[in-house]
């Protein structure tokens, strides 16, 4: 798995790469990405938490993509280049069921 | 702090749909609760989430006008608000942010617009940094704000772990953390934050608890690391008052619901869908018992009928009138574009309806999500053929609330389409009302002649003196309703002498509606009358520019405010006389014609010379209209152009 890295933070050592930041079961939060949301144990945890469960993401041309730190969806490609510049890829984002409540209607 | 002297401006930005909308209803009841008066007024794009949207609050102990920059404080949570607000705080002010967000360089924000991303990039170049949410900060602090950078994430984690609450329901609470953070050092005690979050989340307990336990959360934090504010508010002259905190849309719904409104249709569209959402979570309900009382009813609401769009949605309110339910729609520019010609039809048919319209920055899709003044002419001649249809519009949430009556009763008295013209600015200002500004026994139901039992000689458009003819139900009699031009049965006709009775007919009502509405009620002049400065306006700038007075009298210019308030029928004379008087008439709009100005020459031949303008779709401040104003006055500019706000 490639190391991926919020902007100017330092590559993180082996023994705290396994954290849910890089885990194929986690979804961060759209707006604010160190918390998240876990399909493995269906709860939210700290990007910095980890687990027994955790798999590596792995990233694969023509697949989409959430980048948190641009906060925006990527191609696979696309991601394997950012990976690069210390962006943090995930397989998806979190949407709060209850964002509703704060949007404006919008036409 | 005195009580009188409290003047508090503040700012809570963040991602659209990131708690900012929850954050800032929680501020406005906190100060509301204390005993101050507020207003707060939503900025948010179009892309309905994720992108930047900031609340500004203005806290006074009377209602506050306008809000104005830079603000005493700003709280923003995630980058782009970092970046998009840190030279928006006044020195000697502060900035609460999250230290998690430093690092953010400005080209990973994927909703900021390209030109502020490199209007931002250039200004950091220039100055050595790196184009950085750290760097905003650093340039805040340089600038005299004090930065106050909370640990968000370890603050929710303590959150969690004080509650037991899980993540997924703590993280909700970011926004009250930063949000305390504010108040506490505004100097709002915790006890009415936490009163505040109580009535925000009434029915809630565990929310109501968790977000508690993260205010004093926060207020520890800021106690053990920034120090506490150096004094507390005083509580204000409105305390225990019991108040209503409502949106422009809101109060216009609220407006129509007691001016007996039994149907409203729309087809959505920014900023009007607010207006009849409420009216549909309305429908049917329970009246407090002193409205109750006065008004004898146990319950109000009205039929809201979502069409398939707007053409429709014009349709089924004409249809509706005709049957006899007093109806309205609501709409902004471009869907107000598709009901033309059913406006037309209207107008030749009598039909009593409102178009409530909800100007949005233009033309086009334009800023949906904007402010605008630019559909004055539009309301104004809609409709093709001879089109004449009242035009009103309100300058405030309480003017808004009267005049959503009284176009309801003036469009069933004379039977005639009502444009009530409104904006976004208004649409997405919140304040407080108290019970006495929107009292509906100052209102009565009109009907105008609405005949219950027509008999076998009823004529549908009769020829009366005043144009008005009676006006029956359909279902009583047979009845004929037509876009053609008809004799007085209602049978269509291209008869020449028919025609022209006809058009004498609706002319007269017209020269009818013109001698009924008095004239106080279609032009407003505030202030000194025997000011030889007048400035011109309408719509919801009027609190704003009723601040700049002040302002301006503070600065030695003396000026006064002539408020269009109706534009059609034009209360010509009233308007002629006053700017006669004046020595210097400078125009006040949120549109790039001067279109109230073009419109002022056109009735009453008198030409404004100087202008003020906002186009950028952002909230006009008083304290720019001044600026403005007084640069007119020291050099005899013909127009200056005003582009505060973010």
């Amino acid at each position: 798995m490639q190391e991926a890295r919020r902007d100017g933070e330092k590559s993180p050592s082996r023994s705290t790469v396994k954290m849910c930041a890089y885990c194929k079961y986690w979804r961060p939060n759209v707006f604010y990405p160190y918390i998240g949301y876990c399909e493995k144990h269906n709860k939210m945890t700290f990007d910095t938490d980890s687990c027994d469960n955790f798999e590596p993401i792995k990233v694969k041309p023509g697949e989409l993509y959430w980048c948190s730190t641009c906060k925006t969806r990527v191609t696979g490609e696309e991601a394997k280049v950012l990976v690069r510049f210390g962006h943090r890829i995930h397989r998806n984002a979190y949407v709060d069921p209850d964002i509703k409540e704060e949007l404006y209607s919008v036409f | 702090m005195a009580q009188n002297n409290v003047d508090i401006k503040f700012l809570i930005g963040g991602p659209q749909g990131g708690g900012i909308e929850s954050a800032g209803q929680i501020a406005l009841k906190t100060f509301i609760l204390k005993g101050y008066q507020v207003i707060g007024t939503r900025e948010y794009q179009s892309n309905i989430m994720g992108a930047h949207s900031y609340f500004t609050i203005r806290v006074k102990p009377e209602r506050p006008g306008a809000i104005n920059f830079p603000v005493d404080a700003a709280v923003v949570l995630d980058a782009e608000s970092v970046l998009t607000h840190f030279q928006d705080v006044k020195k000697g002010g502060f900035m609460v942010y999250d230290t998690t967000t430093l690092k953010t360089k400005i080209a990973n924000i994927a909703p900021m617009p390209k030109p502020l991303k490199d209007r931002l990039t250039a200004f950091f170049q220039e100055r050595g940094l790196e184009p950085t949410a750290e760097s905003a900060v650093k340039i805040a602090e340089e600038n005299g704000v004090k930065t106050i950078g909370l640990p968000m994430k370890n603050l929710i984690r303590e959150v969690a772990h004080k509650t037991g609450a899980p993540l997924s329901r703590v993280s909700k609470t970011l926004n009250t953390i930063g949000l305390a953070t504010t108040l506490y050092l505004l100097g709002v005690e915790a006890s009415w934050i936490e009163k505040a979050i109580a009535v925000h989340f009434a029915a809630k307990k565990k929310v109501v608890d968790m977000n508690v336990e993260a205010a004093k959360l926060a207020i520890n934090y800021v106690d053990e690391h920034i120090g506490g504010p150096c004094c507390f508010l005083p509580e204000g002259p409105n305390l225990g008052k019991e108040a209503m905190l409502v949106t422009g849309n809101e109060i216009v719904a609220i407006g129509k619901t007691v001016g007996g409104l039994t149907l409203q249709t729309y087809y959505p569209i920014t900023p009007a869908s607010d207006e009849a959402l409420f009216l549909e979570g309305h429908r049917n309900y329970d009246l407090a018992p002193w409205a109750a009382e006065a008004l004898e009813l146990k319950k109000l609401g009205s039929v809201v009928l979502q069409t398939e769009d707007e053409l429709s949605a014009i349709m089924a309110a004409i249809g509706a009138a005709v049957a006899g339910a007093r109806s309205a729609t609501s709409t902004s520019g471009p869907g107000f574009a598709l009901m033309n010609e059913a406006i037309s039809l209207a107008i030749m048919a009598e039909v009593p309806v409102v178009l409530t319209l909800w100007q949005r920055g233009g033309p086009s899709t334009g800023l949906p999500t904007r402010e605008g003044q630019q559909d004055l002419f539009h309301a104004l001649f809609s409709g093709h053929g001879d089109n004449p249809k009242i035009v009103v519009a309100s300058g405030d949430h309480i003017e808004a609330f009267y005049d959503a009556i009284k176009a309801l009763n003036w469009a069933e008295k004379y039977q005639t389409p009502v444009v009530h013209l409104v904006d976004k600015y208004l649409a997405s200002t919140i304040t407080n009302v108290y019970r006495e500004d929107i009292d509906p026994l100052k209102a009565q139901i009109e009907r105008g002649k609405l005949v219950e039992n027509p008999g076998p000689d009823y004529l549908r458009y009769k020829i009366t003196e005043d144009g008005i003819s009676p006006r029956a139900p359909m279902g009583k009699v047979p009845l004929v309703w037509t876009g053609l031009e008809h004799t007085e049965d209602g049978m269509p006709t291209e008869d020449p002498v028919v025609r022209e009775q006809m058009m004498a007919k609706r002319r007269r009502k017209f020269e009818t509606i013109a001698r009924e509405i008095p004239d106080d009620e279609k032009a407003v002049l505030h202030g000194d009358p025997d000011a030889k400065i007048t400035l011109v306006s309408w719509g919801s700038t009027k609190p704003i520019i009723l601040e700049a007075l002040k302002i301006l009298e503070r600065e030695g210019i003396k000026a006064n405010f002539l408020q269009l308030r109706i534009f059609y029928p034009f209360p010509t004379e009233k308007v002629r006389k006053i700017l006669e008087n004046a020595d210097l008439v400078i125009d006040i709009e949120q549109n790039d014609l001067g279109q109230a100005a073009f419109l002022i020459r056109g009735f009453t031949g008198f030409t404004i010379e100087h202008f003020v303008k906002k186009i950028t779709g952002r909230a006009l401040w008083d304290t720019e209209v001044a600026l403005a104003v007084k640069k007119i006055v020291e050099t005899g500019e013909r127009e200056v152009v005003v582009n505060g706000g973010a």
